[in-house]
């Protein structure tokens, strides 16, 4: 039964998505082909298993051919950041997502007792394949450094799922609503800066607890090679009952939340999404059709801390290089962050492509074509990368005022790496529509932005003054593109 | 004026529309009168430029829905079954995106919003969340969201269903107008007496088609009947069939 309920939310949350897209809601066999493919959860997971498998091959020789053993650990330990930054990312845009489409309506009025699980383990499941990432880079760590890291590293790998969950959950359960009030502007700034300080944080541990290292004889053999905070802490597969111990402590811990969260998830899920009031005066404000797309965007996102934290997170996963770039001062270091976060803002496609929600079908009934669409979303897409770039650039310049000259790319390049998502989402697609984010379309852009960033950094160690006619050129060409 | 001439919809192996043509002229209010799942809304929808016809010519104002979906789009105002709008802005904010979209000039759009804001009664609301609003509320919402541009046709689709006495009685007021102005409206309901008191013509429908046409008072006469309800029943045949339910029912409990 609990099954079939997983199993009855995934078709509905897929059709709801499906049916978002009038590409495929217009036309009824195309519709259904896609459905079939897409709304059986068995298939689903099993292709995308299949995928991260033959995504995690690549990371074995990254693990097997380090000559130092510790070396192998300590490699496969970074790795494991991306199951748990793709666990918190997804279950807090997507825990959203779903119940702002309605999918839990139907189960309110039932009387199931912790009605949250349903949520937390149609999410859990959708994320497991992701963990299979590891599942290769594991093996190769067995046979470096014995069968027990194997195991031990693959439980982390679970171990770090499940905490990207958690906090996703976390998340999404203490700010996943509507909020407003006088000071709203204020108080979202206060609560993105906050997630933006507990995700910092999290790295800052590390810091603190080689500070407790040296002040405290007793456990200085236990810390002082390795860290506790997660993901450092999987290198501690070398020892293997050390490391048992830990991930049970991190059993334990993230054990206790999760069961207290999903507990009170419910009556998150039950009250909506909107709850808050907001008062306050009541003006309008007249904007041109793509800029009203993106305030639009920008009002809801920033109201509903969960979709934030989506539009956030490529900024936050580099922050720890923004530390080191900020420790160096070089102006390669501006550089280096600055298209560290054109790459990673690509993610957040995902988050500006949920946005709309339900409400999305408010579009069809509205003048509104397709390039003015697109182009609202590419500010929504570019705001955060060229805010957290420029801040980042003119930070830099004040050690090192060399660091000025990545100012244009600042602002070029998330437009390029932008343009280009939106060019491989849209691609095909003929009206205002809502694709689907598939794996496919997702590791296309990335690879694209990619190499997109590979010839500008390139370009700019020839000479870097030639990064910036690049630049124009691409921005040009795709934005001559999507307003075709 | 709208024009729909043999018009079809289908929607995979289900013909939800099946050869309907009507036209409604300027400043006539006309009724699409059916029971549930008769195919109002997809005929709606389709008058609104939302969703493309399978077959047939819809002229609204002139403009092809099949070939420019877009302006007609810009010169109708549609109010859907059920209000959809977004949860997380405030009315105003709402008001503020959609006359931002339709290019609306900014006194026009003041002028409109507030007046229609205080005939509606929903000033107090303005500041607050859509999705914290009542479902009137929200209903609301969605008619001052589609008569902010001063659309040249009228596409209402049970808008009337779920307001309160005082505002179903101003709908009926401003829709008088609209007639006045020239506009030309079309709505459906599937509760007759709004249909009685607010249509120039009705078209009843019934599975995908429309089986009779004309003023309420025509139809009465046409089959004799007393209230438009038996007209509508002796139509749609289904008198037999309500009853036998009504006693299906009875047993069952
Ligand atoms: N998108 C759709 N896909 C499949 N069938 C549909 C769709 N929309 C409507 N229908 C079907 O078309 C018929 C008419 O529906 P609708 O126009 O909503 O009726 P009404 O508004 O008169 O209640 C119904 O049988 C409904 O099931
Ligand atoms: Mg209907």
């Amino acid at each position: 039964m609990e099954w079939e309920i997983v199993n009855v939310l995934y078709r509905e949350i897929t059709y709801k998505r499906l049916k978002a897209n009038p590409q495929l809601s217009m036309d009824w066999n195309k519709f259904m082909k896609a459905f079939k493919r897409s709304g059986s959860l068995k298939r689903t997971l099993l292709s995308q298993s299949a995928l991260f498998f033959f995504l995690s091959l690549t990371l074995v020789p990254g693990v097997y051919y380090v000559k130092n053993p510790s070396g192998s650990a300590v490699i496969y330990a970074s790795y494991c950041m991306l199951p748990l930054i793709m666990a918190l990312y997804g279950t807090a845009v997507t825990a959203q997502y779903a119940v702002s489409l309605g999918l839990f309506e139907p189960l309110l009025s039932l009387p199931v007792r912790v009605g949250g699980k349903y949520l937390s383990v149609m999410l859990l499941i959708t994320q497991l394949p992701s963990v299979l990432f590891l599942l290769a880079p594991a093996v190769a760590l067995s046979l470096k450094l014995g069968p027990a890291a194997g195991v031990l590293g693959f439980a982390w790998a679970l171990m770090g799922t499940m905490l990207g969950h958690t906090l996703g959950l976390l998340i999404y359960d203490r700010f996943g609503k509507a909020s407003g009030g006088k000071f709203s502007g204020l108080k979202t700034a206060f609560k993105a800066f906050g997630i933006l300080l507990v995700m910092s944080l999290f790295y800052g541990l590390n810091y603190l607890q080689r500070y407790v290292a040296s002040h405290y004889e007793t456990l200085k053999g236990v810390f002082e090679r390795y860290s506790v905070v997660y993901p450092f802490s999987v290198s501690t597969v070398e020892k293997p009952l050390l490391s048992l111990g830990l991930l049970a402590v991190y059993g334990l811990v993230i054990g206790v939340v999760y069961v207290s969260t999903v507990r009170r998830l419910w009556r998150r899920i039950s009250e909506g999404t909107a709850t808050e009031r907001r008062g306050g005066k009541a003006r309008l404000s007249l904007h041109s059709p793509a800029l009203a797309l993106a305030l639009k965007d920008f009002k809801i996102a920033t109201r509903n801390t969960a979709l934030l934290t989506g539009l956030l997170m490529p900024v936050v996963v580099i922050i720890p290089s923004l530390a080191g770039a900020l420790k160096s001062g070089s102006r390669d270091s501006a550089l280096g962050f600055v298209l560290a976060v054109g790459w990673t803002s690509t993610i957040a496609i995902d988050a500006v492509l949920k946005i709309d929600g339900r409400a999305f079908e408010v579009l069809h009934s509205l003048p509104l074509n397709l390039r003015a669409f697109l182009r609202g979303k590419l500010i929504t897409m570019t705001a955060v990368p060229v805010t957290a770039g420029l801040l980042a650039v003119l930070g830099l310049s004040l050690r090192n005022p060399s660091s000025l000259k990545v100012l244009p790319l600042a602002l070029l390049l998330p437009v390029a790496t932008a343009g280009t998502t939106l060019t491989i989402f849209y691609w095909g697609i003929g009206e205002v529509a809502l694709p689907q984010t598939t794996w496919k379309k997702m590791l296309l852009a990335l690879f694209a932005n990619g190499l997109i960033i590979g010839a500008t950094a390139g370009l700019w160690y020839v000479e870097w003054s030639l990064s910036l006619p690049f630049m124009l050129l691409v921005d040009a060409l795709l934005l001559w593109h999507l307003n075709r | 004026m709208i024009e729909v001439e043999d018009l079809f919809k289908v929607f995979g192996s289900k013909t939800a529309v099946k050869g309907i043509s009507f036209t409604v002229k300027d400043g006539e209010i006309y009724g699409l009168l059916g029971p549930n799942g008769s195919g109002k809304s997809t005929t709606l929808r389709i008058l609104a430029g939302i969703i493309p016809p399978t077959r047939g010519k819809v002229l609204v104002e002139g403009v092809n829905v099949a070939e420019n979906p877009l302006e007609v789009k810009r010169i109708t105002g549609y109010i859907p079954e059920t209000p959809l709008l977004y949860e997380s802005l405030t009315p105003m904010e709402f008001f503020s995106f959609v006359g931002s979209i339709r290019e609306v000039p900014r006194a026009e759009l003041e002028e409109r919003v507030s007046r229609l804001v205080k005939a509606f009664g929903i000033e107090e609301y303005l500041g607050e969340l859509i999705g914290t609003l009542s479902f009137g509320t929200q209903q609301k919402v969605s008619i001052i969201a589609g008569l902010l541009h001063d659309p040249k046709a009228l596409i209402l689709d049970e808008a009337i269903n779920g307001l309160d006495p005082k505002s179903a009685r101003i709908m009926k007021e401003l829709l008088n107008r609209f007639k006045e102005e020239g506009k030309s409206i079309v709505f459906s309901t599937h509760i007759l007496a709004v249909a009685e008191a607010l249509c120039d013509r009705v078209g009843i429908i019934y599975n995908g088609e429309i089986i009779a046409e004309g003023t309420p008072e025509q139809l009465k006469e046409f089959v004799h009947e007393e209230s438009l309800e038996d007209v509508f029943l002796k139509l749609t045949e289904s008198q037999e069939e309500v009853s036998s339910l009504v006693r299906a029912l009875r047993e069952a409990f």
